[in-house]
């Protein structure tokens, strides 16, 4: 069981994330989220910033998943999670689904799901800055 | 670390996520938020005394239902009293009609030479010293299994639970108020 990700599964991984039906998906989830949280005056919104700082610290793909669950589950301010938050949480879940698909060995299967996470909100954050960009260009 | 790292990510969620909707879809969800995080800040610090916690919160629970007339709050107690009943078994129930508990995972994980430990006879001397030792190694690793696993399971867990909840639902607990 090694600790390190094979390289050849992070070319099927990066594969799978460059996809069109993925890359459409993530950019209309990244629209998604700038629609629902917006902006904070002009600086990205705290809460995906936030989602962004989890998806690429965790080890774990069910880190990212159980503060997606905290956030809509908080008595207050938790609206906005619960208009995206099973959409992200159907993400993560073909995320998961995509690495058993991907890898056999278990310990690969966990590195390979958090790199997919990482590049999920990678591009997920990139659509959403390029949605708040697109808005303050047109109010310019 | 990663064969834990795995553990937690596959195993221990999908059994607290099962855990929480079977409780969720037969009760509802009658622990208040505030509950939930006093449940997960007894896992992360104080693992070994979940099931004493959890005792402790059905037995409040309870004595408050004494004398309660039929209502709606009566029911949201009794379903309390059940959801502590779950936590203790989920956490800390052994035996063989328990089909999972972490203790029981505890248990089984231990090293061979720990299981099924035989008390010597009070005038067996070495005998006594030689078990006190294995004992002793036995609730050791108890502990550092503990805290391995049981924040890990207690925060997918908890965090399935309050995803379950209704969002309306909180202001209608005392304690969240």
């Amino acid at each position: 069981m090694s600790a390190i990700l094979d390289l050849k599964l992070i070319d099927e991984a990066d594969k799978y994330l460059d996809a069109e039906a993925q890359l459409t998906d993530f950019r209309m989830m990244g629209e998604k989220l700038f629609e629902v949280f917006g902006a904070d005056e002009g600086r990205v919104s705290t809460q995906i910033r936030n989602l962004q700082q989890i998806a690429v610290s965790v080890r774990r793909l069910s880190d990212v998943e159980d503060f997606v669950k905290n956030q809509m589950g908080k008595k207050s301010g938790a609206d906005s999670w619960r208009q995206v938050g099973e959409e992200i949480l159907a993400h993560l879940a073909r995320l998961r689904t995509e690495a058993n698909h991907i890898a056999t060995d278990e310990g690969q299967r966990l590195l390979l799901r958090a790199y997919l996470a990482r590049g999920w909100v990678k591009a997920v954050v990139g659509a959403y800055l390029y949605a708040k960009a697109s808005k303050e260009m047109s109010h310019a | 670390m990663l064969e834990i790292d795995i553990r937690i990510d596959t195993d221990l969620r999908d059994r607290a996520f099962h855990a929480v909707d079977a409780f969720v879809d037969a009760h509802g969800a009658p622990v208040s938020r505030t509950q939930i995080a006093g449940l997960l800040q007894i896992a992360f610090n104080e693992p070994d005394k979940i099931s004493q916690f959890a005792g402790n919160q059905k037995e409040r629970a309870e004595k408050r239902l004494i004398g309660m007339k039929e209502g709606d709050n009566k029911t949201r107690l009794e379903n309390e009293v059940e959801f502590w009943k779950r936590v203790t078994s989920l956490s800390g129930a052994k035996g063989g009609a328990i089909p999972w508990s972490l203790a029981q995972e505890c248990e089984k994980e231990m090293p061979a030479h720990l299981k099924n430990l035989v008390k010597p006879h009070p005038t067996d001397k070495s005998g006594r010293e030689a078990y006190n030792r294995l004992i002793a190694e036995k609730e050791r690793r108890a502990r550092q299994w503990n805290r391995d696993h049981y924040p890990a399971f207690f925060r997918h867990f908890c965090a399935h639970y309050c995803y379950r909840m209704p969002p309306e639902r909180g202001s209608q607990h005392a304690s969240d108020r």
